[in-house]
């Protein structure tokens, strides 16, 4: 299906097969996105990321389902998000980032792409772009205290801050007219260059989590700094 | 006269090697009826539950099916998974994992001994069994793994009716149908060796005795009492830990790795993986002293617990 390991490939046959005998009609698409279908998949630690679009979304209908997606989740690291067909248009402002992404990459498993055509307006995208941006710095604060205390890997914690910010990356390149290719090291590499910062030792971040966490926090703050700029672009050009 | 056994294979000539292959059929007969044995106890155990899902009862499930394959356990599962895989070592093992990754638990310092103490924090009621753990614990804060250890013992006939109700230990019943078809091959293994001694008996009087033969016949005796042992886990028993290892294979991974912390995922992970992954956990460290045993006391002087405040027994001019 997704050319993933055996065992996760029969997990997700499975999940697919329970959602369409026991939603039915109520079931309008399911999509995988992320790393399995952008690659760098890894067994050993990627989700694979599904988007369920539902019909209906009442509690029976949840609780139908809630078996499998929950089995699915412990056997093969399936997360399923599970959205309600009528409120993606609506929700494109808060989301404009990853409804965008899943128009764009997202590979239907069922049903048709819900997401392609949806249309986002660009000051929605900037502030999302900025939102996970400062989002993701507050976070690597509280990750770089957990980690001193010894609670939590230092190449952990920049692995997973990386994965988290690929995508408003992605993004603020686009804005900028330089879209890389989708993959985390294309996005991170570009970046590097984009906002001027050394992002070798990032990239080499299990082999130096200490100058690789010194370098995800300086082209974090360069980032949200191009982020605002932007606005503050935009509020010029206007005035 | 012609004896009535006197045709092949009872009236072959004396030597070891008829006790040689009488081994071998036995065991071939008693290969055959454990299969049919294991078949049969199979359907007795799965009539007795009559919850295995199908596919049209589980189309429309709403509710969760206890310790049953296709849905995952739930906290109060949790118990007879660990028991069942492990005994009451690994009960206290989950019991201890739930607890601290819930909260329900912490480490405190004892502000005149100095010594750390577990103590319980006011939490919504869980199940009999984890609140008896919490109670052990109040009245014994030196250790949670020996708080844990004596409720998971009491609770273990409990825990026996539990896994057997769902089908994972073999009911009397069920071992009573594998018996009774184990029993038939003993039959007709007895029937096989007595012909042989009544033949050789007409046959060659003088000949020695049949040890070779009777040796053999003890050996399948042996074979049969160790076969009708009553195992600890039934074949769905096997059949249910066999898919929750499969079903948990990703979960275990991630609290190995710390990803998920939660204490149903962690108690989980536990019961079915055992304590042991929680070793690769970066904070393993806040971990490790819930599953340590107390020192052991002994003193048989009438002191003990009266030297706290020397630092150690040895040094404190003694305590008469």
């Amino acid at each position: 299906m997704l050319g993933l390991p055996h065992r996760v490939e029969r997990a997700l046959g499975e999940l697919l097969a329970a959602l369409q005998a026991k939603l039915e009609g109520d079931l309008v698409a399911v999509l995988a996105h992320g790393s399995t279908v952008r690659g760098g998949y890894d067994e050993s630690r990627s989700d694979v990321d599904l988007v369920v679009v539902v019909e209906r979304d009442d509690i029976e209908h949840l609780e139908r389902i809630a078996a499998d997606v929950v089995l699915a989740r412990t056997s093969a690291r399936i997360v399923c998000m599970i959205l309600r067909r009528s409120e993606i248009a609506p929700a494109a402002d808060v989301f404009p980032l990853l409804f965008d992404d899943l128009g764009a990459e997202g590979v239907v498993l069922h049903g048709d792409n819900p997401f392609s055509g949806l249309h986002f307006d660009e000051e929605h995208r900037r502030l999302r772009i900025e939102q996970e941006l400062r989002n993701a710095r507050i976070r690597l604060r509280a990750g770089i205290t957990d980690a001193s205390a010894g609670l939590l890997q230092r190449e952990a914690l920049v692995g997973q801050k990386l994965r988290q910010i690929r995508s408003p990356l992605y993004a603020l390149l686009r804005r900028a007219g330089k879209p890389p290719a989708r993959d985390l090291k294309s996005v991170v590499t570009a970046a590097g260059v984009h906002l001027g910062i050394d992002t070798a030792d990032l990239l080499r971040f299990r082999q130096s989590p200490e100058r690789a966490l010194r370098a995800l926090a300086a082209l974090l703050d360069a980032a949200i700094e191009r982020a605002d700029d932007s606005a503050a672009e935009a509020a010029r050009s206007v005035s | 006269m012609r004896h009535p056994l006197d045709f092949p294979p009872f009236n072959s000539p004396v030597g070891g090697y008829w006790a040689v292959a009488y081994l071998v059929v036995c065991l071939v007969i008693l290969g055959l009826c454990h299969l049919l044995g294991r078949r049969r106890a199979l359907r007795l155990e799965l009539l007795e539950r009559s919850v295995e899902p199908s596919a049209t009862s589980r189309l429309g499930a709403r509710a969760h099916e206890r310790l049953t394959i296709g849905f995952i356990p739930r906290t109060d599962e949790l118990w007879t998974i660990a028991y069942l895989r492990g005994g009451t070592k690994e009960v206290a093992h989950t019991l201890l994992a739930v607890a601290i990754t819930s909260g329900h638990v912490i480490e405190h310092a004892d502000r005149v001994t100095g010594k750390l103490l577990h103590v319980v924090i006011p939490h919504p009621p869980g199940d009999a069994l984890y609140e008896a753990f919490l109670t052990a614990i109040r009245s014994a804060p030196e250790s949670a793994y020996s708080a844990a250890l004596l409720p998971a013992a009491l609770a273990e006939g409990r825990l026996r009716n539990d896994a057997e109700s769902a089908g994972l230990q073999p009911s009397a019943s069920s071992h009573r149908g594998y018996q009774s078809t184990m029993y038939i091959g003993l039959i007709a293994c007895a029937i096989l060796g007595a012909a042989r001694l009544i033949a050789r008996a007409w046959l060659a009087p003088h000949a020695p005795r049949p040890l070779y033969l009777l040796g053999a016949m003890a050996m399948a005796a042996l074979a049969l009492s160790w076969l009708t042992i009553r195992p600890k886990i039934s074949d769905y028993g096997r059949k249910y830990l066999a898919w929750l290892t499969d079903a948990t294979y990703s979960l275990r991974a991630d609290v190995a790795q710390g990803r998920r912390a939660g204490p149903d995922e962690v108690g989980l992970a536990v019961a079915t993986g055992g304590a042991a992954l929680l070793a690769g956990l970066p904070a393993f460290f806040v971990f490790a002293p819930y599953f340590l045993a107390p020192p052991p006391r002994n003193s048989t002087s009438g002191c003990s617990g009266g030297c706290g405040g020397c630092g150690g027994c040895g040094g404190c001019g003694g305590c008469s």
